[in-house]
């Protein structure tokens, strides 16, 4: 990359317009500059050298512009991110679902999907995969089929591996969940079984189920406008059940939520919350 | 109202506690710092930034509100970007120079939404993160000013702004600590 793109805020509603008219999902919905990052990063990685160019392609090919929508999203970056955070999930968290006969757990706007599959295995670890029936929803279908056919390169993996170790310092091993094949290691197919999951559009759609035990909602909120992020929170909380447990990313917070939405922290420092 | 932007990489460290210890405490503009840090390691960083700052620092949140004479400190992670509304916004995009947070992605959003508000500084650092959002900064209309690569512990940062702009000021980091006290006359 030799220079910055620069889009302009003429230029982002030009895009905006031409996207509502041509693609499945509106781009109202999210943080105007973060968005322009992303479409700015889009151009240089596609060659599109101005805002024009890519209106152009979008109005005379409908494919195209659902292409560039999923380039926009932003994927959960790697598995068992924040490993304090899943010490403190098992330990807090899980420990209270060992009573329940299901737990209900919903894993909403995948994008990877790291947050899904390091949700799996401490599941699994924890002997509770078996009477969870975890809902992973998302727009696209591309990316619900990225996420039903995980795999990870090497590097990657060693990612995942040094987070899960710092956080589960025992003799497991996150190698264990996965099928070696060359350089590539496949998510166990056993622990996918238990995920259901459903095309969603989380800015308009009810909730798939309701009365979750647990929602996992990391990072994803940060993509999204004030409002946005306001109404899909408020949402999430009524899928809940009382007592059920909310975990946002360790750079959100819960502030400009409507007083009806009552939680209490779990875990400060994790952003895991308790439904009142 | 300016905003003042500072980025660093390895050998940051000491000019930015030099700046922090010697603002005063009435220093009346916002000020960004994206240094480069380990992704894993959340606790300590600031603390020890705000064991030598006479401003109050923190590591914002998602949304959170700009508020005059405090620092933002990028936290692990997370890009930082700036934003019209005056907040902070957090995002967990692909890394920048191999960077999260990356220093291109604050200093071009505070181009974007302060333009010529903008006060961008470059300190000591191994990779070219910053070179490019200091060319944004520049376009903008703002101020740059890059540590004297001569002074640097790692020149590489600092080097490649000076290559990919013409910089308005290249200054020893107790220049850099002048030029700051004198910003509010």
């Amino acid at each position: 990359m030799d220079e910055l793109l620069n889009i302009t805020e003429e230029n982002l509603r030009k895009i905006l317009t031409t996207v509502r008219t041509t693609g499945s999902i509106d781009l109202i919905y999210y943080e105007p500059i973060i968005l322009c990052h992303r479409i700015e990063r889009f151009m240089q990685l596609n060659g599109y050298a101005s805002a024009a160019m890519l209106v152009e392609k979008m109005m005379h090919d409908k494919k195209f512009a659902d292409f560039f929508l999923e380039r926009l999203r932003v994927s959960t970056t790697e598995m068992f991110r924040d490993p304090q955070m899943w010490k403190e999930l098992e330990q807090n968290v899980f420990d209270k679902f060992r009573s329940e006969s299901v737990i209900k757990i919903w894993v909403p706007d995948i994008c990877g999907d790291d947050e899904l599959n390091s949700l799996l295995v401490l599941l699994e670890k924890n002997s509770l995969l078996k009477k969870s029936m975890v809902y992973a929803t998302c727009f696209f279908n591309s990316g619900l089929q990225e996420a039903a056919n995980y795999e990870a390169e090497s590097k990657k993996m060693e990612v995942g591996i040094d987070n899960y170790k710092k956080a589960f310092p025992d003799k497991s091993n996150l190698e264990d969940y996965f099928n070696k094949i060359d350089k590539s290691y496949i998510f166990s197919k056993k622990l996918l079984e238990q995920v259901i999951f459903i095309k969603h559009n989380i800015f308009t759609e009810a909730p798939p189920d309701m009365g979750f035990n647990l929602i996992l909602f990391r990072n994803r909120a940060l993509n999204y406008n004030l409002q946005t992020r306001k109404s899909c929170f408020e949402r999430l909380y009524q899928s809940l059940l009382p007592g059920g447990f909310f975990v946002i990313g360790i750079g959100e917070n819960l502030h400009g939520l409507d007083s009806s939405v009552r939680f209490m922290a779990n875990s400060k420092t994790e952003n895991i919350f308790k439904k009142l | 109202m300016l905003y003042v932007v500072i980025g660093g990489s390895a050998g940051s460290f000491p000019v930015v506690t030099n700046i922090l210890s010697n603002l005063d405490k009435g220093f009346p503009f916002p000020m960004f710092l994206c240094l480069h840090r380990l992704k894993n390691v959340r606790t300590g960083f600031v603390e020890a930034l705000r064991l030598k700052s006479v401003l109050p620092i923190s590591e914002p949140k998602d949304r959170e509100t700009i508020v005059k004479g405090h620092v933002y400190l990028a936290p692990a992670n997370y890009h930082m970007y700036v934003t019209k509304n005056e907040t902070v916004s957090l995002s967990t995009e692909e890394v920048v120079n191999h960077s999260r947070p990356s220093i291109d992605i604050t200093f071009s959003s505070a181009a974007k939404s302060f333009g010529s508000k903008c006060v961008c500084i470059l300190l000591s650092g191994a990779n070219k993160d910053g070179a490019l959002g200091m060319k944004a900064v520049k376009d903008a209309g703002g101020i740059t000013i890059v540590q004297s690569p001569e002074e640097c512990q790692v020149r590489t940062m600092t080097s490649a702004a000076i290559k990919a702009t013409e910089v308005d000021y290249i200054l020893t980091g107790d220049k850099i600590v002048s030029y700051l006290q004198k910003l509010k006359e």
